[in-house]
């Protein structure tokens, strides 16, 4: 309410300035040459000046003098010629204002607020951050509570609990390397304990798009001798030890996984096809990738990744891209394991990486003209431009 | 001096000076102006050596090599070809792998680009225009990135 | 509520200017009083509304409103205050709220100020500044509001570019702004001089101060954007012919000539036809300037935000402006009449010296900041046109015209005596001959043409005090006489000796740095030491360091001279928090000699760093010239006959009763 008034205001006080003067008298004098006699008369009375200080001569004065003299009557000539032709210049010429002045004062407040309704918010309020901060925390969208957050730890960067409480809704939000940095801060702040180790563990992962990093390896071991009976760093671990080539060590892992499963547990199959794939190689992998759905391998798949928390997920997912953007890399003829690429790409919203797996595609398929027009038509139904 | 003489000497002082221009415009087209290729290019249709010209694309991943004092290697890329480019200074501050760079210098025999600048533009996501646009014609696209505002929302 | 209604504001503003445009003008040609009065009481509002919604968004800035897309994407939390406030023109659509502010404020300077206007003249004026105000106006609503909001606003803003976080840049932009619009008034007075059909020189005595005073915020618009590159970029340079740089310079060339140019039309009705056509580019200069910036057509290091819609809306904005303009003068020039007659050797004939070179060279960089576009446009060739061309093409341009700088405030108005005036700078000759010696002896080693370079500086120095020392008889009478001559003396010959003596005091400070740089770059670890202009600097190795959004490492360096300590330098790297983006500080000592500077590169080595080391004779002297220049402009601007409200109604007499 206050807005509007405020906005009524401005706009009444706007217009009634803007158009009061076409209410009032024609008052104007015919002064449309005096302007330009005054000026002339000033500059004859700057050459007097000059003169007096002997910055002209008396020569140039006189000279200067005789042309401004000369513009000056031809000025005062024109004015009376002016005033002779239009008798009553000064007054009006039978315009009449007040329509103007109607006009004026109904479209300029009219069609302003008309354009601010269509531009603007009318009388959403401002949100200052200091505001933001302030509100109970009750309603408040989450990156309000983000910003709380981090409010307090930049006043008080040694608050550890600060730091706990904001790792995991920045892992959440998907800002995978600052979790990563909070759980770290956490730990040096308030030790290490398992649910940070696992936490810090999946921030780095999902920021390496699903490869395991080295300070990753580190925290899933600290993980694992704190609670040896966990599973999930094994996985990890075993996949960081395929990453890092050493594929007899990660097919040893995944085998004692297997020995100690539980028989209905969700993501022994997984473990199983991992172990497959490891062992046979990544040559022998390539044709059998495309599985058709409804297969036992999918389902069997499907229920170990619905097992996972979405993060456990995301890597996975990002891990396996990442192997098979590797393998293709040698295998460049391989059209479905591109086309599996870019789609997946795709689906993850990289786009730089689909342009560039694109890119990558054509190069790769050069030689053969009939995979290469396949290609085209995929792309083209797919929609994808380039 | 009559209305026309006057005319006649501003005219002809006129005339006098923008020939002179002219002429220095030219001569200096000729001498500076710095054509601007990318790998590609430089495939297709070799530069010949000695040929000043600019060489933009990205700086390939896993390149850069540093050599003795302050000479930097690096391959420049347009994820279609690359060549390989030495530089004797001090890199701009944004020179990152995988980032757009603009090397100016001489293309060598040997097909080593010796670059006497490096640009690489301040701006966390820029590319230089050029590089953007000869990459975008090759089939590169370049994500929101390549927009600086498109990454607000 | 105040961001809606800063909102609220610009586009109550924009129907405000939209009503300027129309109805003065429809005043002015129906010769409607009532009509036309209209203007003043507009361009006062439009100020105030844009006031508004300045305020308004510097409030949303100020308080980290991150509601507000604008400060979401440029902003951040916790950015130091000064930065917070300088962010609001550091991306584009807030500075084009600060164009369009200070496009507002020019037109109601006219409307408060310009009394002494005849009221067509001014109604003209004021409808056309306000069409101009109209059309950045609707870009700026339909195509970059400032004001537009976020549903949900995030935790914290993107930041703004580290590089723009400098105190020399946060202000450099309304400086420069203040110059480019500035000439948007002499452009306003062209075109409405052009729709009444009357041009004479009480109309360039009006447009005088509107020029002067553009050209002065323009030229130290210019130079803080110099030194800021200087320091900032860490390059050791301090002009790249960089295309946004020759944006600006441009209008600037441009600019001078028609400072220049009406003078000769108010004193002598002469060159009318040019000084309007100069008035007419030196605002589409500006424009252009704009574009270039905007639509990110030409690369550069200083480019905004690029967006192809908004480059072609300028572009429309500028073909609008500057073709119907131009259009306007192609129908109307061959009316004017002719004004007063001169010989070539005169003062005017020396102005119009002036302007033809500056002009030509106007052109010449014009030339090498399209070529690129139109080489590409036809050929599809991509080239760059670098700094070798305009140091070709512009340098000896500007050879002849610093060479008869000094002579022509010399020469008589209509028939002037080259001799005379020869004979009078025989002692800036002389001056310049022994700063020719000193200069050879200085500086040993360099190019043989520099010391000539410097001793034409010296030239247009010495001959700028020379002037002064005519008029005021310095050495020929008396010394009360030269004393009251000297206080007496209008303080706009005080502004043009300032402005030319800035002049030559840059060109000696151009010279010689590009002639005698000293470039060291080579990996030092600590405790290696360096000689580069007479200093020895030694390398003691690198602390971190943590600064309000930012880390750095610091390099520090002991200078030493002749074994005696000088100071300390400290450049630096750092890497700011939002966004993360490195930038490099560099280290600078200054003295009257030169400046020493001093930026370090990567760490090569654990401890060991790429050092690049500068010594830049007498570098400070170009902003110091620029410097002297605006005072100059300053000075001349408070002289009363060009102050705006010209016509003095009392104490006429005062000044020479007192004689």
């Amino acid at each position: 309410m206050l807005f509007w008034l405020a906005v009524a205001v401005l706009a009444a006080a706007v217009t009634f300035a803007v158009t009061r003067p076409l209410l009032q008298d024609d008052k104007r004098s015919d002064e449309t040459s005096s302007a330009d006699v005054a000026v002339y008369k000033d500059q004859l009375l700057e050459i007097v000046a000059d003169r007096d200080r002997g910055v002209m001569s008396d020569g140039e004065a006189d000279a200067a003098r005789t042309e401004i003299a000369r513009r000056l009557l031809r000025q005062v000539d024109r004015a009376g010629g002016t005033a002779a032709n239009k008798p009553g210049a000064g007054r009006t010429r039978g315009v009449n204002t007040t329509p103007v002045f109607f006009a004026a004062s109904l479209a300029l407040p009219l069609a302003s607020l008309g354009l601010y309704v269509t531009y603007g918010e009318p009388g959403r309020p401002a949100q200052p951050l200091s505001q933001r901060l302030a509100a109970p925390a009750a309603g408040a969208s989450t990156n309000d509570l983000i910003a709380k957050v981090e409010a307090t730890l930049q006043k008080n960067p040694q608050d550890g609990r600060g730091w706990d409480v904001i790792a995991p809704v920045y892992l959440a939000e998907g800002r995978a390397s600052d979790a990563a940095s909070a759980y770290a801060t956490a730990m040096r702040l308030l030790g290490e304990n398992a649910s940070r180790l696992q936490g810090f563990a999946d921030a780095r992962i999902r920021a390496e798009n699903g490869v395991v990093p080295d300070d990753a390896k580190v925290a899933l071991k600290a993980l694992l001798t704190a609670e040896p009976q966990r599973r999930e760093p094994r996985i990890w671990l075993a996949l960081a030890k395929e990453q890092d080539g050493d594929r007899a060590g990660a097919a040893a892992d995944y085998r004692a996984l297997l020995a100690e499963a539980p028989k209905d547990a969700p993501w022994r199959q997984a473990i199983e096809e991992r172990l497959q794939l490891v062992e046979r190689g990544p040559v022998a992998d390539a044709p059998s990738t495309p599985a058709k759905p409804g297969s036992a391998t999918v389902d069997a798949r499907a229920a170990e990744v619905a097992a996972m928390t979405p993060e456990q997920r995301d890597a996975m997912i990002a891990s396996m891209v990442t192997g098979l953007a590797e393998r293709l890399k040698s295998e460049k003829t391989d059209l479905i394991g591109w086309q599996k690429l870019i789609r997946a790409y795709q689906v993850l919203g990289r786009k730089d990486d689909v342009a560039k797996a694109l890119t990558d595609a054509r190069t790769g398929l050069a030689g053969d003209e009939a995979r290469l027009r396949e290609l085209e038509d995929w792309v083209k139904q797919l929609g994808l431009s380039g | 001096m009559t209305r026309k003489q006057k005319r006649g000497w501003m005219i002809g002082g006129g005339v006098a000076t923008l020939t002179v221009a002219a002429i220095l415009v030219l001569f200096a087209l000729k001498d500076s102006v710095v054509f601007f290729h990318t790998p590609s290019d430089i495939a297709e249709k070799p530069v010949p050596a000695g040929n000043r010209i600019r060489l933009g694309g990205l700086v390939a991943n896993g390149s850069v090599v540093r050599g003795a004092g302050t000479t930097v290697s690096f391959k420049v890329t347009d994820t279609l070809k690359d060549i390989p480019v030495n530089f004797t200074g001090v890199l701009p501050d944004l020179f990152r792998e995988g980032q757009g760079v603009v090397a100016e210098g001489t293309i060598g025999t040997d097909g080593t680009f010796t670059a006497d600048s490096v640009l690489a533009k301040h701006d966390e996501n820029y590319m230089p225009p050029e590089v953007a646009k000869s990459l975008e014609a090759r089939g590169v696209k370049l994500g929101g990135s390549a927009h600086p505002e498109t990454k607000a929302q | 509520m105040i961001i809606e209604f800063g909102h609220f504001a610009l586009i109550l503003a924009l129907l405000v200017a939209a009503f300027q445009t129309v109805v003065p003008a429809w005043g002015a040609r129906v010769n409607d009083g009532r009509l036309m009065r209209v203007a003043e009481p507009a361009a006062v509002s439009q100020l105030f509304l844009l006031l508004i919604a300045f305020c308004a968004l510097m409030h949303a800035y100020v308080t980290s409103d991150f509601s507000v897309a604008n400060v979401a994407i440029n902003s951040h939390s916790t950015k130091p205050l000064i930065y917070k406030i300088s962010g609001v023109w550091g991306n584009h659509e807030g500075s084009m709220l600060l164009w369009v502010l200070i496009l507002a404020l020019f037109g109601a300077a006219v409307a408060v100020f310009g009394n002494n206007l005849p009221a067509t003249l001014k109604a003209n004026v004021l409808a056309v500044q306000a069409s101009i105000a109209l059309a950045f106006l609707l870009f700026i609503v339909l195509t970059s509001d400032p004001f537009a909001r976020l549903a949900q606003p995030p935790a914290d803003g993107n930041g703004l570019n580290p590089i723009l976080q400098d105190p020399a840049l946060a202000f450099h932009p309304p400086f420069l702004y203040t110059g480019y619009v500035g000439f948007s008034i002499a452009f306003s007075f062209a075109v409405a001089a052009l729709i009444e059909g009357r041009v004479d020189a009480a109309w360039a005595r009006w447009v005088r101060p509107w020029t002067l005073a553009a050209w002065m915020f323009l030229t130290i618009g210019i130079a803080m954007g110099s030194w800021w590159a200087y320091y900032e970029l860490g390059w050791g340079g301090w002009w790249f012919w960089d295309p946004v740089e020759n944006a600006s310079f441009m209008p600037w060339l441009a600019g001078t000539a028609l400072l220049h140019s009406a003078l000769v039309m108010e004193k002598r009705e002469a060159l009318k036809v040019w000084t309007i056509l100069l008035a007419i580019l030196t605002f589409s200069l500006s424009l252009m300037g704009a574009f270039i910036v905007r639509s990110g057509v030409l690369t550069s290091v200083h480019s905004f935000a690029v967006d192809p819609e908004r480059g072609v809306f300028i572009l429309g904005i500028l073909v609008v402006f500057t073709g119907g303009a131009l259009a306007l003068f192609a129908l109307r020039a061959k009316d004017m009449r002719f004004g007063g007659l001169f010989a070539p050797i005169s003062r005017e004939g020396s102005l119009v010296f002036n302007n033809l070179l500056l002009v030509t060279s106007t052109a010449t960089v014009l030339i090498g900041t399209l070529y690129p576009l139109l080489l590409e446009a036809t050929t599809g060739d991509k080239i760059s046109v670098g700094p070798p061309f305009f140091n070709m093409t512009f340098g000896p341009l500007m050879l002849p015209l610093l060479l008869a700088m000094p002579f022509g405030p010399l020469l008589a108005w209509k028939r002037g005596d080259v001799l005379a005036a020869a004979q009078r700078l025989m002692f800036a000759a002389m001056a310049a001959v022994v700063v020719l010696a000193v200069a050879y002896a200085a500086f040993e080693r360099g190019p043989w043409i520099a010391p000539f370079g410097i001793a034409l500086g010296a030239f247009v120095m010495f001959g700028a005090v020379t002037e002064w020392a005519t008029r005021i008889k310095l050495g020929t009478a008396q010394f009360d006489e030269v004393a009251r001559r000297a206080v007496n003396l209008p303080r706009s010959n005080y502004g043009t000796l300032l402005a030319h003596f800035g002049i030559g005091l840059m060109v000696v400070g151009i010279v010689a740095t590009t002639a005698y740089q000293q470039e060291r770059i080579l990996v030092m670890k600590p405790g290696d030491t360096v000689e580069i202009g007479g200093f020895e600097l030694a390398f003691k190795g690198a602390v971190p360091g943590r600064g309000p959004n930012y880390r750095e490492d610091i390099a520090q360096f002991d200078v030493t001279r002749g074994g005696a300590a000088v100071t300390r330098l400290e450049p630096s790297k750092r890497l700011y928090d939002a966004p993360p983006q490195p930038t490099t500080e560099s280290g600078i000592h200054a003295s009257w000699r030169g400046d020493l500077y001093v930026v370090i590169g990567d760490e090569q080595t654990p401890g060991s760093y790429a050092v690049r080391a500068y010594f830049n004779p007498l570098v400070r002297f170009i902003w110091l010239g620029a410097l002297i220049m605006f005072v100059g402009g300053g000075i001349s601007l408070s002289d009363r006959r060009l102050r705006v409200g010209a016509p003095r109604k009392s104490r006429r007499s005062a000044p020479i009763a007192a004689e």
